[in-house]
C-alpha cells in the first residue's frame, strides 16, 4: 500500500469521523445533563435525512438545508417535552425505556411513512464534485466535513463556556437539583440542550448522507450506537472527548474496511467499548464521579 | 394455621384443574391440527416469547439491570440448536454453497440437549460481557449488550462464518416440535425455574440490588457476583428461548435477530408489567396474538369496498405497537396487571369478597 | 479489654477537599462510642471509610487484627461490621420480613442451585424463624408483611437496626439513629441501644446530634470539626471542653 492510498483512506476516515463527532456530541450533552442515553438520537439523525429528501424536492438547496435543521430541532425538542419530561421524577429505567420507545416509534414511523426501501439522498450542488490534491481524489464533502465539524465544535465550546445559557448547562450537568434551586430554568436549559444536539445531528446527517447517498428507516441505528461509544470513549460529558472519539472510530473503521475486514468494522466499535470499559471506564477526558451515600 | 393449610390444598386442587383444562384444550387443538393451524402457531409463538420475556424481566424487573442483548443471546441459542439438530442427511442441502465445517458435519445432538447447550453458550457470552461491564453503572450494560447483539449479527453473516452459520443464507430444515404439548411443557419448566429462583434467597438478593445497591452491599451482598448471576441465568434462558424460537420458525438467518426483536420483547415485558412474570407471560400472549390479529392494518383497507383508506398500509401495525409502548411507559408505568403476580388467593378473594377493597382501606 | 476497631491517622480527600484529616479513633469491646460534631464535619465520611464505600487516602483501619483497607464492603459486613444510614436506606418496596431475610442470607449455607430447587428448605426455614425472632424482639413482627416504605418513620429506623443486626455483627455503626425523633422516642431509643448491646454482645460506634442521648449512652466521645478531631474523652470531659463548646456554639464576642 503506497502513501497516497494511505492518505486517501485517512481522508475518508477523517471525514466519516467528523460526522460521527457531530452526532456523538448530541449524546454527550444529553447524558451530561440528564444522565440519559438518548437511544432516539440516532433515529433523529435518520429522520433528518428524510427531512432533507422531502424539503429538497420542494425548495432550493439552501432553503432545504434550513428547513431540515429547523425540523430536526423541533423533532428533538418535541421528543424531550413529550417523552422524557413527564418522567423526570421516575426511576431511571423508565426514562431509558421511554427513549427506546421513541427510537422504536421513529423507526416504525419511518417504515410506515417512507417504506423500508432505501431512498436516494439529494445531491447538494457542488458537494459531490471531485477535487484532487496530488494523487488524492475526494469529493468536496469529504474535505468539508472535518472543517465544518471543527468550526461547529469551536462555536459550541464558546457557547458553553462564555454565554449565560452555556453556564446554565454546565451548572445543570454538575448538580441538577442545586442548579434549579439557584434559579436556573431547568426545562429551558434541557430543551436548549436537545436543540443543540438535534442541530448538530441535522448537520451531521447532511454530511453523512451526502456521502452515503441513501436513507432507510434503520440507517440511524448503527451510527447512533457507534457515536454513543465514541462519546463513552472520549469520556461521557466531555465535548472534546466526543469529538476525539468520533474521529478515532471513524478513522479506525475506515482503516479496517481498507484492509478488507469490512465485517469487523462494526465489531471494532464494540471492541473499543469493551477495552475502554475494562481499563478506563471514565473515558479519555471523563471525570470520576463520586456517588454520595 | 389450619385455614392456611386448607387454602394451600385448595390452591393445589385448583392448579391441577387448571393444568388439566389447559392440557385438554391443547390436546384438542393438537388432534384437530389442520383445522386450528393458525391458533396453534400463535400459541406456540407466544409460549416461546413467554420464556424470553420472563428471562428479560429477570434482569430488568427483578435485578434492575437494563440489558438489551436479548436478541443476541437468542441468536446464539438459535444457531447452536439449529447447527446441531438439522438432520445430517439434509445438511448438504442447507450448506449447499460453501459446505459445512468438517468437525460439525457429523455431530448430531437431540434437540433437548441442543437447547441446553445453546443456553449454556449464550450464558458463557453473557459471563464474558458481564465481567467488565457489570462493575460499572448500569447504563453501560444497555449499550454494551445492544452493541454485542448487533456485532453478533454481523459476525454470523460474515463470510468467515460461512461453513458454520451458512453466512447470510441462514439455516433451514431445522426440525420443529412434534406437538404443542411438548413445547408447553418446556416453556413451563423454564418459567417455573425462573419463578423459583426469584422467590429464593438469591432472588431476594436480586431484588435488594434493584432497591438499593449501597444498602444491599452493606448487608453483605456481593453485588457484582449477584448481578453476574442474574445476567448469566437470564441469558441462559434467552438462549434456550432462542433455540425454541429456531425450532418454531424452522429457518433462521442473521436478520431474524435484529434489535427490533429485542424491542418487541421489551414491549411484552413493559406491557405486562416490569417485575411480574405473570405480566410477562400475559404480555407475550397479548403482543403475539394482537400482532397476528392486527395484520389487516397492514393491508389496504377499502371503505364500502371502494374508497381506499390510506392509513392502512405496511408498517401501520408496528406504529400502533410503538405508540402502545410509549403510552404504557408514560401513563401506566406498572403495566396491565400492576406488577402483581398471579395467585389463587387473590383471584378467589376478588370473586368471593367483592368488598375487599373497602376492607383494605379500613385497615389502613 | 480488646480493641475492636482502630483507626490510625486516617485521611480522606476528595480532589482538593480534605473531608477527614488524620483521624485516630478506637472502639473497645463492648463500648458505646459516639462521634459528634457539626454538620459537614466528616462523620458520615468516616463511616463510609470504615465500611469500605470509600478508600481512605491515607492511614489505616483495623478491625480486631485485620486491616480493612481495600476490602470490599460486603466482605467487611461478613467480618462483622454492620451499619445503618443517615437517610434510611431500606429495601423500600419489599416487605419488612424480606428486608430482614436478605440480611440473614449472608450467613446462610446455600447456593443458587440448591436455593432454586429448594434443597435448602431447612436453611430457608431456619432463616425465616430467625427473622421472626428478630422482628419479634424489635416488636416489628406484626408489620411483617407490610411494605417497608409504608412504615412510620420511627419504625423504619428500627427496622434498619433490625436489618443490620440480622448480619450478626460484632460492631454496629449507627448513623444518627435518633434523627427526627421526639424526646420520648429518643429516651426509648436509649433503652433500646443498651438492650441490643447486651443481647447481641455488640460494640457500637454512633453518630448523633441529640446530646441527651449521646451523654446518656456513650462510654467515650470523639468530636470532629472540619474533618479534624478536636477532642475526645468521657461525656463529662467533653461537656466541659472549651474547644467543643466553641465548635458548637461559635465564639463569644
Amino acid at each position: 500500500m503506497n502513501l497516497s492510498i494511505i492518505l486517501q483512506h485517512s481522508l475518508t476516515g477523517i471525514s466519516l469521523g467528523g460526522s460521527y463527532a457531530l452526532i456523538a456530541i448530541g449524546y454527550t450533552l444529553v447524558y451530561g445533563i440528564l444522565r440519559l442515553i438518548n437511544f432516539a438520537h440516532g433515529d433523529i439523525f435518520m429522520m433528518a435525512g428524510y427531512f432533507m429528501i422531502f424539503s429538497y424536492s420542494i425548495f432550493p438547496w439552501y432553503i432545504a438545508i434550513l428547513v431540515t435543521i429547523v425540523a430536526t430541532i423541533i423533532l428533538g425538542v418535541v421528543i424531550e417535552k413529550s417523552a422524557y419530561k413527564p418522567l423526570r421524577q421516575s426511576p431511571k429505567m423508565s426514562v431509558m425505556i421511554s427513549a427506546i420507545g421513541v427510537s422504536y416509534l421513529l423507526q416504525n414511523l419511518a417504515t410506515y411513512l417512507f417504506s423500508a426501501l432505501p431512498r436516494e439522498y439529494p445531491e447538494i450542488p457542488g458537494l459531490k464534485k471531485i477535487f484532487h490534491i496530488g494523487n488524492i481524489y475526494a469529493s468536496l464533502v469529504t474535505f468539508l466535513t472535518p472543517v465544518v465539524t471543527i468550526v461547529l465544535v469551536i462555536f459550541l465550546l464558546f457557547l458553553i463556556n462564555k454565554t449565560k445559557i452555556g453556564m446554565s448547562m454546565r451548572a445543570v450537568s454538575k448538580d441538577y437539583e442545586a442548579a434549579s434551586l439557584m434559579g436556573i430554568k431547568l426545562n429551558k436549559t434541557i430543551s436548549f440542550t436537545f436543540a443543540i444536539g438535534s442541530f448538530l445531528a441535522a448537520i451531521g446527517s447532511i454530511l453523512y448522507f451526502t456521502d452515503r447517498m441513501t436513507v432507510f428507516p434503520f440507517s440511524g441505528s448503527m451510527p447512533g450506537l457507534k457515536c454513543f461509544v465514541a462519546a463513552v470513549f472520549g469520556g461521557i460529558g466531555s465535548i472534546p472527548g466526543a469529538v476525539l472519539g468520533g474521529f478515532f472510530l471513524g478513522i479506525g473503521e475506515t482503516i479496517l474496511i481498507a484492509c478488507g475486514q469490512s465485517t469487523f468494522s462494526d465489531a471494532f466499535t464494540f471492541i473499543v467499548l469493551i477495552i475502554m470499559l475494562l481499563f478506563k471506564p471514565t473515558g479519555l477526558f471523563g471525570e470520576k464521579s463520586i456517588d454520595k451515600v | 394455621m389450619q385455614l392456611k393449610n386448607k387454602n394451600k390444598i385448595r390452591n393445589i386442587i385448583l392448579s391441577i384443574i387448571l393444568i388439566l383444562i389447559v392440557n385438554g384444550i391443547l390436546s384438542f387443538l393438537q388432534v384437530n391440527k389442520s383445522d386450528y393451524y393458525y391458533i396453534i402457531s400463535i400459541i406456540q409463538r407466544s409460549l416461546v416469547f413467554a420464556v424470553i420475556a420472563c428471562s428479560m424481566n429477570l434482569v430488568i424487573g427483578f435485578t434492575g439491570l437494563f440489558s438489551l442483548g436479548q436478541a443476541g443471546f437468542m441468536a446464539i441459542g438459535a444457531y447452536v440448536t439449529a447447527i446441531f439438530t438439522i438432520p445430517i442427511e439434509r445438511r448438504p442441502n442447507v450448506y449447499y454453497i460453501n459446505g459445512i465445517n468438517d468437525y460439525l458435519a457429523n455431530i448430531y445432538i437431540p434437540w433437548p440437549i441442543a437447547l441446553i447447550l445453546g443456553g449454556l453458550v449464550a450464558a458463557l457470552f453473557a459471563f464474558l460481557i458481564g465481567m467488565p461491564v457489570l462493575k460499572l453503572k448500569s447504563d453501560y450494560l444497555a449499550i454494551a449488550t445492544l452493541g454485542f447483539a448487533e456485532i453478533l449479527r454481523a459476525v454470523i453473516a460474515s463470510p468467515m462464518m460461512d461453513r458454520i452459520t451458512n453466512g447470510s443464507f441462514g439455516l433451514k430444515n431445522i426440525p420443529g416440535f412434534s406437538n404443542i404439548i411438548e413445547l408447553t411443557i418446556i416453556s413451563a419448566i423454564c418459567i417455573l425455574i425462573m419463578i423459583l429462583l426469584v422467590n429464593s434467597s438469591y432472588g431476594r438478593d436480586f431484588k435488594a440490588i434493584r432497591e438499593d445497591e449501597i444498602a444491599a452491599e452493606a448487608m453483605g451482598i456481593n453485588i457484582f457476583k449477584m448481578k453476574q448471576l442474574s445476567f448469566v441465568i437470564s441469558s441462559f434462558f434467552a438462549g434456550v428461548g432462542g433455540g425454541m424460537f429456531a425450532m418454531f420458525i424452522r429457518s433462521i438467518d442473521s436478520k431474524t435477530f435484529q434489535v427490533s426483536l429485542t424491542y418487541d420483547i421489551l414491549l411484552m415485558v413493559v406491557l405486562g408489567g416490569i417485575g411480574s412474570f405473570t405480566g410477562s407471560i400475559l404480555g407475550s400472549f397479548l403482543v403475539t396474538a394482537s400482532k397476528e390479529l392486527l395484520r389487516f392494518f397492514d393491508e389496504p383497507f377499502l371503505l364500502f369496498g371502494k374508497i381506499e383508506v390510506s392509513l392502512f398500509r405496511p408498517g401501520f401495525r408496528m406504529v400502533i405497537f410503538s405508540i402502545l409502548l410509549m403510552v404504557v411507559v408514560l401513563f401506566f408505568r406498572k403495566g396491565i396487571i400492576g406488577g402483581k403476580e398471579f395467585s389463587w388467593d387473590k383471584i378467589i378473594n376478588f370473586f368471593i369478597k367483592p368488598n375487599h377493597k373497602k376492607k383494605d382501606e379500613e385497615s389502613i | 479489654m480488646n480493641n475492636i476497631l482502630t483507626l490510625t491517622n486516617m485521611t480522606m480527600q476528595f480532589g482538593g477537599v480534605v473531608a477527614i484529616s488524620n483521624l485516630s479513633l478506637k472502639v473497645d469491646d463492648g463500648e458505646i462510642v459516639a462521634l459528634i460534631g457539626p454538620n459537614g464535619a466528616g462523620k458520615t465520611t468516616a463511616f463510609n471509610c470504615i465500611t469500605g464505600i470509600y478508600t481512605p487516602t491515607d492511614g489505616s483501619i483495623f478491625f480486631k487484627d485485620k486491616p480493612l483497607l481495600r476490602i470490599p464492603t460486603y466482605e467487611i459486613t461478613k467480618l462483622g461490621i454492620s451499619r445503618t444510614f443517615q437517610n434510611i436506606r431500606l429495601f423500600s418496596s419489599l416487605s419488612v420480613f424480606d428486608n430482614v431475610l436478605i440480611a440473614l442470607h449472608l450467613r446462610a449455607k446455600d447456593n443458587p442451585l440448591s436455593a432454586t430447587l429448594r434443597f435448602n428448605y431447612k436453611e430457608e426455614k431456619r432463616m425465616r424463624e430467625e427473622a421472626s425472632i428478630l422482628l419479634e424482639k424489635q416488636s416489628l413482627l406484626k408489620y411483617k408483611n407490610e411494605i417497608a416504605s409504608s412504615l412510620p418513620y420511627g419504625l423504619q429506623r428500627r427496622l434498619e437496626i433490625a436489618r443490620a443486626l440480622a448480619t450478626s455483627p460484632t460492631l454496629l455503626l449507627l448513623d444518627e439513629p435518633a434523627a427526627g425523633m421526639n424526646p420520648q422516642e429518643t429516651k426509648e431509643l436509649t433503652e433500646y441501644i443498651f438492650q441490643i448491646r447486651k443481647e447481641y454482645n455488640l460494640s457500637i460506634l454512633m453518630i448523633e446530634h441529640h446530646m441527651d442521648l449521646v451523654m446518656d449512652i456513650s462510654d467515650r466521645i470523639y468530636v470532629l470539626d472540619f474533618g479534624k478531631m478536636i477532642a475526645h474523652g468521657s461525656p463529662k470531659e467533653i461537656q466541659n471542653n472549651p474547644q467543643v463548646i466553641k465548635a458548637y456554639l461559635g465564639e463569644a464576642e
